[in-house]
């Protein structure tokens, strides 16, 4: 089982490289290696690790634990076709994991981490409207009668594409030099996770990368279908590509415009979810 | 006679426990909810809170606030009371008593951060609870409307296909978990972080992401 | 936390993931409980593993608390 997690780290910590490499080429960069984010990873295992004194220490160290336990838990869910709720629920959780992360050392900018991790707690809601929209269309959450309904009918991309956008957005609002990561922007230093360094920010890296596989992972799965695996980390890789075309060509919007724009989709597929129960029924 | 039919929604169920039609239950979903209010129960228990840091504007002065005895107890305990809440609102199987864990929750929301001396804290606490207060309405009145229409509260009866509960009644239980803190009613809770003490704080926040997962559980399958 | 302390604990917890994997994948033990054991051990082996690694070889406590 271990197995899968670790092959799912290096192609998380990969696709963060080629993130960045992408990011840099547009923008006229030379960028770094794509292998960097995983010399990253080791870097910060070997630097010198401690906690801050001031940090509640059962909840700086548990959070980190809990990063990487959600979104194990969120690989095996999709591996074994579970339900796309438990999915919507991990992905709430992790709002969970960045709030109390920030709030867990007692610094002021982990603090405003925290605090614009709450004011974005929209970002989760364009998640729970394709969660409903796929329903209406399949009648079920679990991923392996998704897959089931996709063969039958053609991916849920063409026929559910809103609910693809909702999604695509919500992938886009956890990436990192995206329009939307308010809560690790610059000014704030690194935001919720600038105590946690050394040890503690190398698992928190494993948690990240974790997370991008899975969320990429869910969107192929979702809304193309189970392929053989070359070709879902080619679809993957696709999706991560345009991510990071939009991610380069955007300057980070301020937290109140971030709410603004995540809750006009969220508007915007419930009224696309009503039309689409007038004409189902 | 009991054979939940929500294997498309939380899962089959693993655990039942019956008191008459009313029946506490786990299913994957729910089970997995329960271990994480858990999770944040037992760090909620176990840990000490946090030292906030202060700068002191005009100057390179900061300071480290210091942390009460007293103010520490009542926030272990209201935090602990709104872990046991969310954790009666994971397992149940019964509509009211769902709504009744929800306005349980809310009401220890507001005492995690009621002990803290801070206006801006106290004001937004205020203002969380006002929202939470009008928030019970549409709560009650959901599952009012549902027993009204049904006949029945037990989610174990309602989940059958042959119950047909009333999207106004869904819509209801939807807006008044929503008021319990999720977006957009959330305003308030970002001051409400302000507030020193963050594994307690943290419970506000898991517990009301909890509720809210829970009733899109209940409200889909009902 | 001795240095030592933090390989056996690591190297403990990727051991534990690895057999219930292979108990699993040999039909001894259901999937899901081999995937839930995963879940609980795949943190512990990062963390103790880094922690193993990073710290001194001396007679200090890791993670380093401070002076």
């Amino acid at each position: 089982m271990i197995e899968y997690l670790l092959f799912a780290t290096f192609i998380g910590l990969l696709f963060h490289g080629i993130h960045r490499k992408v990011i840099a080429r547009i923008q006229g960069r030379p960028g770094p290696p794509i292998w960097q984010e995983i010399l990253h990873t080791l870097k910060f295992s070997f630097k010198e690790t401690w906690i801050p004194k001031t940090a509640s220490h059962a909840l700086f160290i548990g959070i980190v634990v809990v990063a990487i336990g959600i979104w194990s838990a969120a690989l095996f869910l999709l591996l074994s076709g579970g339900s796309i709720l438990l999915l919507f629920a991990v992905y709430l959780l992790h709002k969970i994991v960045e709030h109390g992360m920030g709030l867990s050392t007692g610094s002021p900018y982990t603090k405003f981490g925290a605090i614009r991790s709450v004011i974005s707690a929209a970002s989760e809601l364009p998640l729970l409207v394709t969660v409903v929209a796929i329903y209406f269309f399949t009648h079920s959450l679990s991923i392996a009668d998704i897959a089931a309904y996709q063969e039958v009918h053609g991916p849920l991309l063409i026929i559910a594409f809103p609910a693809a956008v909702a999604m695509y957005l919500v992938i886009l609002s956890k990436m990192h030099y995206g329009p939307f990561s308010i809560i690790e922007a610059k000014e704030i230093v690194s935001g919720n996770m600038t105590e946690h360094f050394g040890v503690w920010r190398a698992a928190l890296e494993v948690a990240y990368a974790l997370k991008t596989y899975v969320l990429l992972y869910a969107f192929v799965l979702i809304f193309i279908g189970s392929l053989p695996l070359a070709l879902t980390l080619l679809a993957m890789l696709i999706v991560l590509v345009s991510l990071s075309f939009v991610c380069a060509v955007t300057p980070m919007l301020s937290p109140y415009d971030t709410v603004t724009v995540q809750s006009l989709v969220t508007g915007a597929l419930v009224i696309y979810i009503i039309i689409l129960g007038v004409i189902m029924g | 006679m009991f054979d939940l039919p929500t294997t498309n929604i939380g899962g089959p169920e693993l655990f039942v426990l019956e008191f008459g039609d009313i029946v506490a239950y786990f299913s994957p979903y729910t089970a997995a909810l329960f271990v994480f209010a858990l999770i944040f129960t037992v760090l909620a228990i176990v840990s000490r809170p946090e030292r906030q840091v202060d700068f002191a504007f005009g100057g390179d002065a900061y300071y480290t606030k210091e942390v009460e005895a007293n103010l520490l107890r009542f926030q272990r305990f209201m935090a602990i009371a709104c872990g046991l809440a969310t954790l009666g609102a994971m397992v149940t199987g019964d509509v009211f008593n769902f709504t009744l864990f929800a306005s349980l929750v809310g009401i220890t929301n507001i005492g995690i951060v009621a002990a803290y001396r801070n206006r801006h804290v106290l004001n937004a606490a205020f203002q969380y609870g006002i929202v939470v207060m009008l928030a019970t309405v549409p709560l009650f009145g959901g599952a009012a409307i549902v027993l009204a229409s049904t006949g029945t509260l037990s989610m174990w009866e309602l989940f059958t296909g042959a119950v047909a509960v009333p999207l106004f009644a869904k819509a209801f239980l939807v807006l008044g978990v929503m008021g319990e803190g999720m977006a957009p009613f959330y305003i308030a809770k970002a001051e409400i972080t302000r507030a020193q003490g963050a594994p307690f704080v943290l419970m506000v926040h898991v517990s009301s992401l909890l509720l809210f997962l829970r009733v899109i559980e209940i409200v889909l399958s009902m | 936390m001795k240095k030592q302390t933090a390989l056996i604990v690591g190297l403990a917890a990727a051991g534990i993931s690895a057999a219930t994997g292979l108990l699993a994948a040999l039909g001894y033990l259901p999937v899901w409980a081999a995937e839930l054991v995963a879940v609980v051990m795949f943190p512990a082996f990062v963390i103790f593993i880094a922690l193993w690694w990073n710290a001194k070889p001396g007679e200090e406590d890791i993670p380093f608390i401070g002076y």
